[in-house]
């Protein structure tokens, strides 16, 4: 795909022009680390469709034996967990959302573009690492939602459960660290003028779902983490037999769960909110009344994963609650799909196949929000739950709404991306075939559960009622499938195609259609300055006037005054350590499963390629001072990072203590919180706090230039940080030897050697920090000026500081309290 | 229904109505008939709170306790912090050793936690169980809700430009974080199967409800009516937000014009 030159653009080479291997290996610019992940995300869009083919071909007649029950239930797992995980996330966050947030709020890259190649490889490398089972027959096979006590080692020997856990692991990271990415982003680097509610309504939708991921994933992380301890040493966090309840799994993974629904869904709102107007040539409606949904439904969206679990008997309050918070969040979704109505009423509307499964979308998605209303009555929800209702519900919701915005989004913005428009007859075939296809496939699935079919049933006897709608629902799926080699079709068709296509083809709204088709590597030449919303259309028609005009002649002149000036614009370079880390992350998942010294190996790979990174510059426009002032609001972006990520590990934090709260109180037998030496622990807890103090003075030193205190007061923070994890050793190795608590032996064991080895190797990460800080200090390396490098070392360690004190509290001082 | 009020609150409602009228007396200044109407209001929240629903919780009834909690951390403080006039405070916070403090407590970070503080410590059952024992503790209870209520609406209500607000965006985000502490005080309160403020396991209930029922009733109140509650406050802000934006003229991080990156120089030592 070679780049043809521009006139408009004048002869700049495109982001896709320098090739090599090389380059894609090491590139962190935003637009191609989006390719990457759009290309990956295909394959496993075609990897998913297989394995869900194979799924219906064997539903197809009654008594199949095709296919055995194990490799059934390997394929309807890896189906759900594939598409949600490998497919709409990564095309709509790593895909559209990475490509475009820079260029809708006119930004030359995100703010961490090392941290966003090194999601892409951690992602393709944990994606590839949970597909390993396809060589030894030994995919993961307990569901996408992996339910306790299935998991458990002793249900579930082989490597399957461990290829799962520890992928979901691998690529949360990968997510976690893509929306930190984003949203810090979003916050901190929109262009002059770009204020919130001027941001294109995509850059809404994302700002929120950033937020959803940081807040939702690591309950995920938390849970996943308990599994790992029960299936690699033995311990019974998910096992009833010594007090546990499998039911734990449920929360913690439904207080993710929910919010990931949230995940999926909002970027294709964003999308739909793109498309419309458009197409429409009218504004977005409601624009205040979309945001505000936005933010609403994100509200609404933790409180709720309990609609999930009607059926494990919660009690009729809990069923209340959770029933009548799930059905508010149909007010926020109606005031969307409303907005979207009146956004296309009366307007004057191109048909392009973009705008086609834009209106799709709106039909089938408020299909699958109508019986998603109805699964949030818990007497309706006891009859339907595990039955094809189900799966026809969220398969209205995931690929009706999802899947058909993402389709939308390839044909708007495939030009963008490429240069090069897809098919439009093409399209409108796939269009039509998916449509018949995808209807004629999940909408008699809403028959088949009203008639008793359970879902996860390998195969079912002739007589049940159920033979004609399942050969119905294969046959109209091999349309589906039939539509989407059709849109392969058509992008290989277009990308080899010769006619280039202009910046601005459907006449957009947005930034991004001002700059090159593909855009040039650095996106911008000039620094946009944005006068209201919709702001190209402002640019291109503004009258002189309104404000935000830009008559097109200066538009020119600016243009050709960037060719001189945009050899200039600054590029962060390429880095070898995004892949390195990911690597070392595959290879520590791979020891875990294999030999035990592999995981130092990787251990050891992941610590070069952090030190690594350390030394180049983490945030985009950080080499130039002038840069940095022309893009950061406020807040520089590194510390912004922080904070996101604290803000994180609080999610983190209270998943564990909850767990430990819970199973405290549910402790049968052997020692408990009686045991433990809380005069000693509160002498470390007074060094801990102490720490704190002497981290601020270390600021205080460096900040006035005082490079030598600021040196002996990090040495003195990261030395009463070392005393504490010495009273911790001297802890755990008493109530080991002497109290002879083993981890594997009760709930208190398990639950306090998690919970306090967590934090403590928080702190142990937080000394080797300070020790690397202290020693660049002494060696005259830690300037005045980059005390911000201590400022977040002060952060993270102030925060493991707080956490510990809730700790202390909590497991220490309130030790005797039972709860309630 | 009959009911008799504390007399310190009765006293506290109506100096507090005083205390207004004097102020404006001295400083010979009228409030706006806007500012006098949401003080009104507070005083009649007030007056709510502390007759029939405080009557209501006296007699047994958690669930009335915790509708009063709610006027008291809910209700009460933004009416107030709506009804008084920035002139009225500005001769007493502007002093020179209020200032520090009233900035050190107003910051959004502070207030946060002093309110969550009070509220999750006043539902652990060791001091929520001083409170049903002991009349003073209590009244110092309610107090220190309204208090550290005033303080936590204060990031969002402030009329004052020494105190301010805080920048739309951000109330977005202090009102999610506050439902996170709500819901983990509710949350168990709500879905515990045995009574856990034995003060009301021994105590008549009005209208005939079992404890625990009662006690259901006043989980689901904190949890779900107080984050409805919230979800409308949340509405009203991003409505302004959303007036604010479009209607100031951006506060431009550069100067209106495109201004083009000039070519990069080496900084020096870079």
């Amino acid at each position: 795909m070679a780049a043809q030159p521009k006139e408009i653009a004048g002869q700049r080479p495109s982001y896709l022009a320098e090739g090599g291997l090389v380059g894609w290996l090491t590139t962190i610019d935003h637009k191609r680390v989006a390719v990457l992940y759009g290309l990956s995300s295909l394959f496993f869009l075609f990897v998913g469709g297989f394995e869900a083919l194979l799924v219906r071909t064997q539903l197809a007649v009654p008594n199949n034996h095709l296919l055995s029950a194990d490799t059934y239930n390997q394929m309807f797992t890896m189906h759900g967990t594939t598409m949600i995980f490998m497919v709409i996330m990564p095309l709509e966050i790593g895909f559209f959302a990475n490509f475009l947030i820079p260029l809708m709020i006119g930004a030359r890259d995100v703010a961490f573009p090392r941290i966003n190649a090194l999601s892409f490889w951690v992602f393709i490398f944990g994606a590839l690492f949970m597909n390993a089972g396809w060589l030894w027959h030994a995919l993961p096979d307990a569901g996408w939602f992996g339910y306790a006590n299935l998991t458990e080692r002793y249900y579930s020997p082989g490597m399957n459960i461990d290829l799962w856990d520890i992928g979901l692991l691998i690529l949360g990271v990968s997510t976690l660290l893509s929306g930190l990415n984003f949203f810090v982003t979003i916050v901190n680097m929109r262009c002059p003028g770009m204020t919130f509610m001027r941001m294109p309504m995509f850059m809404w939708a994302m700002l929120v779902t950033t937020v959803l991921i940081l807040l939702a994933f690591p309950a995920l992380t938390v849970g996943l983490i308990f599994l790992f301890l029960d299936r690699f040493i033995g311990t019974h966090f998910y096992v009833a037999a010594l007090g546990a309840t499998p039911i734990l799994w449920q929360h913690l993974f439904w207080i993710f769960g929910h919010p990931e629904v949230y995940i999926m869904a909002l970027p294709a709102f964003g999308i739909i909110s793109e498309i419309l107007p458009v197409f429409s040539r009218k504004p977005l409606f409601g624009y205040a009344g979309m945001a505000y949904a936005l933010v609403l439904i994100a509200f609404l969206s933790y409180g709720v994963w309990g609609h999930h679990m009607f059926s494990t008997g919660m009690g009729p309050v809990a069923d209340a609650t959770f029933s009548i918070t799930s059905m508010l969040i149909a007010v926020p979704t109606g005031i969307k799909i409303f907005s979207w109505i009146a956004t296309v009423w009366g307007g004057k509307l191109r048909m392009t196949t973009a705008m086609y499964f834009a209106l799709a979308f709106i039909l089938e998605f408020t299909i699958g929000g109508l019986s998603g209303v109805m699964h949030a009555s818990p007497p309706i929800d006891l009859q339907q739950t595990d039955s094809y209702f189900i799966v026809a519900h969220f398969h209205y919701v995931l690929f009706g709404g999802m899947m058909f915005a993402i389709l939308g989004a390839f044909f708007y913005w495939w030009p963008k991306i490429t240069g090069r428009l897809l098919d439009e007859k093409l399209g409108r075939w796939q269009f039509w075939l998916t449509v018949i296809g995808f209807n004629g496939t999940f909408f008699p699935m809403h028959f088949l559960g009203v008639l008793g079919m359970p879902r996860r049933i390998y195969t079912y006897p002739a007589g049940m009622g159920w033979t004609f709608w399942n050969s119905f629902e294969t046959a109209c799926a091999y349309l589906l499938g039939v539509a989407f080699l059709i849109f392969l079709v058509n992008l290989v068709r277009s990308l080899r195609s010769e006619q280039a296509v202009g910046d601005d083809p459907w006449d957009a709204r947005t930034l991004e259609w001002s700059v090159g088709s593909p855009p040039p590597a650095h996106n911008f030449d000039d620094i946009v300055t944005v006068r209201g919303r919709d702001a190209f259309w402002l640019m291109k028609y503004g009258s002189h006037d309104a404000p935000g005009h830009d008559s097109s002649a200066g538009a020119r002149a600016s243009a050709a005054h960037a060719e001189a000036g945009h050899a200039h614009v600054h590029l962060p370079a390429p880095s070898w350590y995004p892949l390195l880390f990911a690597a070392g992350l595959l290879v520590m998942g791979v020891g875990a499963m294999t030999w035990l010294r592999v995981v130092f190996l990787g251990a050891g790979l992941l610590l070069v390629s952090i030190v690594g990174m350390g030394f180049e510059y983490a945030t985009y426009g950080q080499e130039t001072e002038e840069s940095r002032a022309t893009f950061f609001r406020g807040v520089d972006s590194r510390k912004m990072g922080m904070w996101a990520f604290l803000g994180s590990e609080c999610v983190f934090f209270a998943c564990l203590i909850s767990t430990y709260m819970v199973y405290k109180a549910r402790n049968l037998g052997g020692p408990d919180a009686a045991v433990l030496d809380i005069p000693l622990t509160s002498f470390s807890t007074f060094v801990l706090l102490t720490s704190s103090l002497l981290m601020v003075l270390a600021l205080a030193a460096i900040q006035r230039g005082d490079r030598k205190w600021s040196a002996i007061w990090l040495f003195g923070t990261a030395g009463f940080g070392l005393v504490f994890l010495g009273g911790q050793v001297y802890e755990f190795s008493k109530l080991y030897l002497v109290e002879h608590l083993a981890m594997q032996d009760n709930l208190f064991g398990q639950t306090f050697y998690t919970l306090v080895g967590t934090h403590g190797t928080h702190v142990a990460i937080g000394v080797v920090w300070l020790f690397v800080m202290a020693f660049a200090a002494l060696k005259g390396k830690l300037q005045q000026s980059r005390s911000l490098a201590v400022e977040i070392a002060g952060l993270y360690w102030h925060f493991v500081d707080i956490v510990w004190i809730v700790i202390f509290t909590l497991v220490y001082l309130m030790r005797s309290i039972k709860e309630a | 229904m009959a009911f008799d009020m504390d007399p310190s609150a009765a006293a506290g409602i109506v100096g507090l109505g005083v205390l207004y009228w004097i102020a404006a007396r001295v400083l010979r200044r009228r409030p706006r008939r806007r500012q006098l109407f949401f003080f009104c209001l507070a005083l009649v929240a007030l007056a709510v709170a502390q007759g029939p629903l405080d009557e209501l919780s006296d007699r047994g009834s958690f669930w009335g306790h915790m509708v009063e909690h709610s006027f008291q951390c809910w209700v009460v403080p933004p009416l107030l912090l709506l009804g008084v006039p920035d002139w009225m405070l500005r001769p007493w916070v502007t002093r020179r050793w209020i200032l520090p403090l009233a900035r050190a407590l107003t910051h959004p970070v502070a207030a946060f936690l002093i309110f969550t503080g009070v509220y999750a410590g006043a539902h652990v059952p060791v001091v929520f169980n001083l409170m049903t024992d002991n009349d003073a503790f209590h009244i110092a209870m309610h107090l220190a809700f309204l208090i550290s209520g005033t303080l936590l609406w204060w990031p969002l209500m402030s009329q004052m430009p020494e105190l301010p607000p805080l920048p739309y965006p951000q109330q977005v985000l202090y009102l999610f974080l506050l439902m996170i502490p709500m819901t983990a005080v509710a949350a168990p309160i709500t879905l515990s199967t045995s009574v856990v403020y034995p003060w009301y396991a021994h105590h008549p209930h009005p209208f005939g409800l079992a404890p625990l029922e009662d006690q259901v009733l006043g989980g689901i109140v904190m949890w779900v009516a107080d984050s409805i509650y919230l979800i409308f406050v949340f509405t009203w802000i991003f409505y302004r937000w959303s007036l604010s934006d479009t209607v100031e003229e951006p506060r431009l991080v550069r100067p209106a014009a495109p201004v083009r990156l000039a070519a990069a120089e080496p900084r020096p030592g870079a």
